[in-house]
Protein backbone atom coordinates (compact mmCIF):
# COMPACT_ATOMS: atom_id res chain seq x y z
CA UNK A 1 0.00 0.00 0.00
CA UNK A 2 2.94 2.41 0.51
CA UNK A 3 4.14 2.27 -2.96
CA UNK A 4 0.77 2.05 -3.72
CA UNK A 5 0.16 5.47 -2.14
CA UNK A 6 3.79 6.72 -3.43
CA UNK A 7 2.94 5.84 -7.13
CA UNK A 8 5.80 3.70 -7.64
CA UNK A 9 3.99 1.24 -9.87
CA UNK A 10 3.53 1.30 -13.47
CA UNK A 11 0.17 2.77 -14.77
CA UNK A 12 -1.62 -0.30 -15.71
CA UNK A 13 -0.65 -1.66 -12.14
CA UNK A 14 -1.81 1.47 -10.57
CA UNK A 15 -5.11 1.57 -12.31
CA UNK A 16 -5.53 -2.03 -11.11
CA UNK A 17 -4.98 -1.44 -7.17
CA UNK A 18 -6.90 1.99 -7.56
CA UNK A 19 -9.92 -0.53 -8.33
CA UNK A 20 -8.96 -2.68 -5.54
CA UNK A 21 -8.79 -0.27 -2.82
CA UNK A 22 -12.27 1.11 -4.03
CA UNK A 23 -13.91 -1.95 -2.83
CA UNK A 24 -11.43 -2.82 0.03
CA UNK A 25 -12.33 -0.97 3.43
CA UNK A 26 -8.89 -2.38 4.77
CA UNK A 27 -6.84 -0.70 2.18
CA UNK A 28 -9.13 2.14 2.07
CA UNK A 29 -8.65 2.78 5.49
CA UNK A 30 -4.72 2.19 5.13
CA UNK A 31 -4.49 4.35 2.15
CA UNK A 32 -6.15 7.43 4.11
CA UNK A 33 -4.05 6.77 7.13
CA UNK A 34 -1.15 7.27 4.83
CA UNK A 35 -2.70 10.55 3.57
CA UNK A 36 -2.90 11.55 7.21
CA UNK A 37 0.78 11.33 8.38
CA UNK A 38 1.80 13.19 5.02
CA UNK A 39 -0.93 15.97 5.99
CA UNK A 40 1.13 15.68 9.58
CA UNK A 41 4.31 15.79 8.56
CA UNK A 42 3.71 18.57 6.22
CA UNK A 43 3.12 20.89 9.50
CA UNK A 44 6.77 20.56 10.41
CA UNK A 45 7.80 23.82 11.31
CA UNK A 46 10.99 24.44 9.01
CA UNK A 47 13.16 27.89 9.18
CA UNK A 48 14.21 29.32 5.92
CA UNK A 49 17.81 29.43 5.31
CA UNK A 50 19.14 32.93 6.85
CA UNK A 51 20.88 35.88 4.22
CA UNK A 52 23.70 35.90 6.43
CA UNK A 53 24.42 32.16 6.92
CA UNK A 54 23.50 32.18 2.68
CA UNK A 55 26.39 35.13 2.65
CA UNK A 56 29.11 33.01 4.72
CA UNK A 57 28.28 30.32 2.12
CA UNK A 58 29.42 32.72 -0.59
CA UNK A 59 32.45 33.71 1.01
CA UNK A 60 33.62 30.20 2.29
CA UNK A 61 33.27 29.18 -1.06
CA UNK A 62 35.28 32.28 -2.40
CA UNK A 63 37.76 31.87 0.02
CA UNK A 64 37.81 28.05 -1.09
CA UNK A 65 38.95 29.32 -4.50
CA UNK A 66 41.64 31.91 -3.53
CA UNK A 67 43.31 29.37 -1.62
CA UNK A 68 43.34 26.67 -4.50
CA UNK A 69 45.09 29.26 -6.97
CA UNK A 70 47.83 30.47 -4.25
CA UNK A 71 48.44 26.69 -4.03
CA UNK A 72 48.29 26.02 -8.30
CA UNK A 73 50.71 29.02 -8.30
CA UNK A 74 52.82 28.09 -5.90
CA UNK A 75 53.48 24.51 -6.80
CA UNK A 76 54.42 25.67 -10.39
CA UNK A 77 56.91 28.33 -8.92
CA UNK A 78 58.50 25.43 -7.66
CA UNK A 79 58.27 23.28 -10.75
CA UNK A 80 59.85 26.23 -12.72
CA UNK A 81 62.28 26.31 -9.61
CA UNK A 82 63.23 22.88 -10.17
CA UNK A 83 63.71 22.80 -14.17
CA UNK A 84 66.07 26.10 -13.86
CA UNK A 85 68.34 24.01 -11.20
CA UNK A 86 68.41 21.07 -13.50
CA UNK A 87 69.80 22.92 -16.36
CA UNK A 88 71.49 24.87 -14.15
CA UNK A 89 73.82 21.87 -13.30
CA UNK A 90 73.33 20.01 -16.47
CA UNK A 91 74.93 23.04 -18.28
CA UNK A 92 77.51 23.57 -15.80
CA UNK A 93 78.78 19.64 -16.20
CA UNK A 94 78.28 19.49 -19.58
CA UNK A 95 80.97 22.90 -19.86
CA UNK A 96 83.41 20.30 -18.59
CA UNK A 97 86.59 22.01 -16.17
CA UNK A 98 89.04 24.44 -18.34
CA UNK A 99 91.92 21.70 -18.96
CA UNK A 100 89.19 19.39 -20.38
CA UNK A 101 88.05 22.46 -22.70
CA UNK A 102 91.74 23.39 -23.86
CA UNK A 103 92.55 19.73 -24.74
CA UNK A 104 89.55 19.43 -26.83
CA UNK A 105 90.05 22.44 -28.66
CA UNK A 106 91.77 22.68 -32.25
CA UNK A 107 96.06 22.96 -32.46
CA UNK A 108 95.39 26.43 -34.39
CA UNK A 109 93.16 27.86 -31.54
CA UNK A 110 95.36 26.83 -28.86
CA UNK A 111 98.18 27.77 -30.70
CA UNK A 112 96.81 31.25 -31.85
CA UNK A 113 95.43 31.78 -27.84
CA UNK A 114 99.40 30.95 -26.59
CA UNK A 115 100.93 33.18 -24.35
CA UNK A 116 104.45 32.36 -25.55
CA UNK A 117 105.49 30.70 -29.27
CA UNK A 118 105.47 27.27 -29.46
CA UNK A 119 108.31 25.34 -30.96
CA UNK A 120 107.24 25.28 -34.81
CA UNK A 121 108.27 21.48 -34.71
CA UNK A 122 105.68 20.96 -32.31
CA UNK A 123 102.45 22.38 -33.97
CA UNK A 124 101.04 21.45 -36.86
CA UNK A 125 101.11 23.42 -40.28
CA UNK A 126 97.74 25.32 -39.32
CA UNK A 127 98.44 25.67 -36.05
CA UNK A 128 101.86 27.36 -37.20
CA UNK A 129 100.05 29.27 -39.55
CA UNK A 130 97.51 30.82 -36.74
CA UNK A 131 100.81 31.32 -34.91
CA UNK A 132 102.73 33.43 -37.37
CA UNK A 133 98.99 35.95 -38.04
CA UNK A 134 99.03 36.30 -34.29
CA UNK A 135 102.70 37.25 -34.17
CA UNK A 136 102.18 39.62 -37.19
CA UNK A 137 99.15 41.10 -35.55
CA UNK A 138 101.66 41.71 -33.19
CA UNK A 139 104.59 43.38 -34.88
CA UNK A 140 106.48 40.25 -34.27
CA UNK A 141 107.06 39.92 -37.97
CA UNK A 142 108.08 43.32 -39.20
CA UNK A 143 104.69 44.35 -39.90
CA UNK A 144 103.14 47.59 -39.14
CA UNK B 1 36.71 38.44 -5.02
CA UNK B 2 34.70 39.06 -2.03
CA UNK B 3 30.66 39.26 -2.82
CA UNK B 4 27.84 40.60 -0.78
CA UNK B 5 24.80 38.76 -1.10
CA UNK B 6 22.94 40.38 1.94
CA UNK B 7 19.08 40.70 1.28
CA UNK B 8 18.97 38.56 -1.86
CA UNK B 9 20.63 41.61 -3.96
CA UNK B 10 22.30 39.98 -6.43
CA UNK B 11 25.63 41.83 -7.27
CA UNK B 12 27.29 42.71 -10.24
CA UNK B 13 28.96 40.02 -11.25
CA UNK B 14 32.70 39.88 -13.16
CA UNK B 15 32.29 39.14 -16.93
CA UNK B 16 33.19 36.04 -17.16
CA UNK B 17 32.85 36.32 -21.00
CA UNK B 18 30.74 33.01 -21.10
CA UNK B 19 27.63 34.40 -21.54
CA UNK B 20 24.87 34.76 -18.84
CA UNK B 21 24.08 32.81 -15.58
CA UNK B 22 20.89 31.27 -16.63
CA UNK B 23 20.96 27.92 -17.95
CA UNK B 24 20.54 24.11 -16.44
CA UNK B 25 22.30 23.12 -13.66
CA UNK B 26 24.28 21.02 -15.60
CA UNK B 27 25.28 23.67 -17.79
CA UNK B 28 26.54 25.92 -14.89
CA UNK B 29 28.34 22.92 -12.92
CA UNK B 30 30.35 22.09 -16.77
CA UNK B 31 31.14 25.91 -16.48
CA UNK B 32 32.21 25.71 -12.69
CA UNK B 33 34.30 22.59 -13.68
CA UNK B 34 35.96 24.67 -16.50
CA UNK B 35 37.08 27.29 -14.01
CA UNK B 36 33.95 29.50 -13.88
CA UNK B 37 33.26 30.21 -9.93
CA UNK B 38 30.15 31.84 -10.61
CA UNK B 39 28.71 29.36 -11.84
CA UNK B 40 29.22 27.50 -8.95
CA UNK B 41 28.16 31.03 -6.95
CA UNK B 42 24.64 30.74 -9.61
CA UNK B 43 23.94 26.62 -8.39
CA UNK B 44 24.29 27.93 -4.46
CA UNK B 45 21.82 30.85 -4.76
CA UNK B 46 19.68 27.70 -6.76
CA UNK B 47 20.28 25.38 -4.21
CA UNK B 48 21.34 26.68 -0.94
CA UNK B 49 17.22 27.06 0.49
CA UNK B 50 16.11 23.47 -0.50
CA UNK B 51 19.55 21.53 1.22
CA UNK B 52 18.82 23.59 3.85
CA UNK B 53 15.00 22.79 4.59
CA UNK B 54 16.71 19.39 3.88
CA UNK B 55 19.24 19.36 5.95
CA UNK B 56 16.61 20.87 9.23
CA UNK B 57 14.60 18.12 8.73
CA UNK B 58 17.68 15.48 8.83
CA UNK B 59 19.63 17.23 11.91
CA UNK B 60 16.95 19.15 13.91
CA UNK B 61 18.22 22.52 14.72
CA UNK B 62 19.21 25.71 12.62
CA UNK B 63 22.85 25.84 13.70
CA UNK B 64 23.71 22.51 12.47
CA UNK B 65 21.72 22.65 9.06
CA UNK B 66 23.36 25.77 8.54
CA UNK B 67 26.94 23.94 9.20
CA UNK B 68 26.12 20.83 6.63
CA UNK B 69 24.97 23.34 4.14
CA UNK B 70 28.02 24.96 3.85
CA UNK B 71 30.00 21.76 4.26
CA UNK B 72 27.71 20.43 1.33
CA UNK B 73 28.48 23.01 -0.76
CA UNK B 74 32.04 23.45 -0.21
CA UNK B 75 32.78 19.85 -0.51
CA UNK B 76 31.04 19.74 -3.64
CA UNK B 77 33.15 23.22 -4.66
CA UNK B 78 36.34 21.26 -4.13
CA UNK B 79 35.86 18.33 -5.88
CA UNK B 80 33.69 19.48 -8.77
CA UNK B 81 35.56 17.14 -10.63
CA UNK B 82 33.89 14.19 -9.25
CA UNK B 83 30.50 14.84 -11.02
CA UNK B 84 30.03 12.47 -13.72
CA UNK B 85 26.70 13.83 -15.05
CA UNK B 86 25.36 10.37 -13.96
CA UNK B 87 22.75 11.76 -12.13
CA UNK B 88 21.19 15.47 -11.36
CA UNK B 89 23.42 18.23 -9.99
CA UNK B 90 20.49 17.98 -7.05
CA UNK B 91 20.85 14.65 -6.39
CA UNK B 92 24.73 14.87 -6.46
CA UNK B 93 24.21 17.61 -4.09
CA UNK B 94 21.66 16.05 -2.03
CA UNK B 95 23.33 12.95 -1.68
CA UNK B 96 26.36 14.91 0.14
CA UNK B 97 24.12 16.49 2.43
CA UNK B 98 22.71 13.56 2.97
CA UNK B 99 26.16 11.96 4.10
CA UNK B 100 27.29 15.40 6.05
CA UNK B 101 23.76 14.96 8.06
CA UNK B 102 24.74 11.50 8.99
CA UNK B 103 27.99 12.36 10.20
CA UNK B 104 26.73 15.76 11.99
CA UNK B 105 23.98 13.26 13.60
CA UNK B 106 26.39 10.50 14.71
CA UNK B 107 28.76 13.20 16.31
CA UNK B 108 25.85 14.56 17.73
CA UNK B 109 24.55 10.82 19.70
CA UNK B 110 28.13 10.44 20.90
CA UNK B 111 28.15 13.43 22.47
CA UNK B 112 24.87 13.18 24.34
CA UNK B 113 25.90 9.49 24.90
CA UNK B 114 28.80 10.71 26.56
CA UNK B 115 27.22 13.61 28.34
CA UNK B 116 24.52 10.86 29.78
CA UNK B 117 27.35 8.53 31.24
CA UNK B 118 28.87 11.91 32.70
CA UNK B 119 25.63 12.89 34.55
CA UNK B 120 25.28 9.07 35.88
CA UNK B 121 22.13 8.60 33.29
CA UNK B 122 21.90 5.28 31.02
CA UNK B 123 23.44 5.11 27.68
CA UNK B 124 20.82 3.78 26.29
CA UNK B 125 18.51 6.69 27.40
CA UNK B 126 20.21 8.28 24.22
CA UNK B 127 18.65 5.90 21.96
CA UNK B 128 16.11 6.26 19.60
CA UNK B 129 12.41 5.83 21.90
CA UNK B 130 13.70 7.77 24.64
CA UNK B 131 13.58 10.73 22.78
CA UNK B 132 10.46 10.78 21.81
CA UNK B 133 9.51 10.09 25.56
CA UNK B 134 11.53 13.05 26.77
CA UNK B 135 10.18 15.22 24.01
CA UNK B 136 6.53 14.18 25.40
CA UNK B 137 7.00 14.87 28.89
CA UNK B 138 8.38 18.26 28.47
CA UNK B 139 6.22 19.64 25.70
CA UNK B 140 2.51 20.45 25.69
CA UNK B 141 -0.15 18.91 24.19
CA UNK B 142 0.02 20.47 20.99
CA UNK B 143 1.98 18.19 18.44
CA UNK B 144 5.67 18.60 17.65
CA UNK B 145 6.53 16.74 14.36
CA UNK B 146 10.08 17.63 14.17
CA UNK B 147 10.24 15.43 17.73
CA UNK B 148 8.46 13.13 16.25
CA UNK B 149 11.19 13.21 13.27
CA UNK B 150 13.76 12.89 15.68
CA UNK B 151 13.14 10.30 17.34
CA UNK B 152 13.47 8.46 14.52
CA UNK B 153 16.46 6.23 13.20
CA UNK B 154 18.59 8.51 10.50
CA UNK B 155 18.00 5.65 7.96
CA UNK B 156 14.05 6.17 8.68
CA UNK B 157 14.34 9.68 9.04
CA UNK B 158 16.17 9.99 5.42
CA UNK B 159 13.96 8.17 3.35
CA UNK B 160 10.29 9.97 5.21
CA UNK B 161 12.10 12.94 4.67
CA UNK B 162 13.59 12.77 0.94
CA UNK B 163 9.68 10.83 0.26
CA UNK B 164 7.20 13.43 1.96
CA UNK B 165 9.31 16.59 1.82
CA UNK B 166 11.64 16.66 -1.34
CA UNK B 167 8.77 14.17 -3.01
CA UNK B 168 11.41 12.55 -4.88
CA UNK B 169 10.63 8.74 -6.57
CA UNK B 170 11.96 5.45 -4.98
CA UNK B 171 14.50 5.77 -8.15
CA UNK B 172 15.74 9.20 -6.86
CA UNK B 173 15.63 8.14 -3.03
CA UNK B 174 17.93 5.01 -4.24
CA UNK B 175 20.36 7.10 -6.06
CA UNK B 176 20.78 9.72 -3.34
CA UNK B 177 20.66 6.50 -1.02
CA UNK B 178 23.23 4.61 -2.81
CA UNK B 179 20.85 1.52 -2.26
CA UNK B 180 18.09 -0.72 -4.18
CA UNK B 181 14.89 0.33 -4.80
CA UNK B 182 13.47 -2.27 -3.22
CA UNK B 183 15.26 -1.22 0.11
CA UNK B 184 14.08 2.40 -0.10
CA UNK B 185 10.53 0.77 -0.71
CA UNK B 186 10.57 -1.44 2.55
CA UNK B 187 12.67 1.44 4.58
CA UNK B 188 9.65 3.48 3.85
CA UNK B 189 7.21 1.43 4.59
CA UNK B 190 9.19 0.25 8.12
CA UNK B 191 9.65 3.89 8.66
CA UNK B 192 6.06 4.97 8.11
CA UNK B 193 4.92 2.05 10.78
CA UNK B 194 7.03 3.32 13.04
CA UNK B 195 5.90 7.11 12.53
CA UNK B 196 2.05 6.23 13.44
CA UNK B 197 2.99 4.26 16.75
CA UNK B 198 5.34 7.42 17.68
CA UNK B 199 2.25 9.57 16.63
CA UNK B 200 -0.25 7.72 18.75
CA UNK B 201 1.18 9.14 21.69
CA UNK B 202 -0.21 12.56 21.14
CA UNK B 203 -3.44 10.99 20.44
Amino acid sequence: MSAFYDGQFADEEQRGLQEHVARCAECAAELERLKALSRLLACADVPRLSPGALERIHQAVDTVGEKAVFRTAQALAMAAAVVLAVCAVWLWQAGGAPEAYAAAAPDWERAAVAQQAVVAGGLSAEAQFAQWIVEDLGGENGSE
Amino acid sequence: MKRNYINGSRPELPDTGGGCLHGSDSELLARAQAGDDSAFHELIERHSASLFRLGFLLVGNVADAEDVVQETLLGAFQHLVRFKGHSSVKTWLTRILVKQAARHHRSRFRRRTISLEETGGKPGEAGEASALDTQIQSADARMDVRAVLEALSAEHRQVVVLREYEGMSYREISEVLNMPPGTVESRLFRAREHLKRLLKAYE
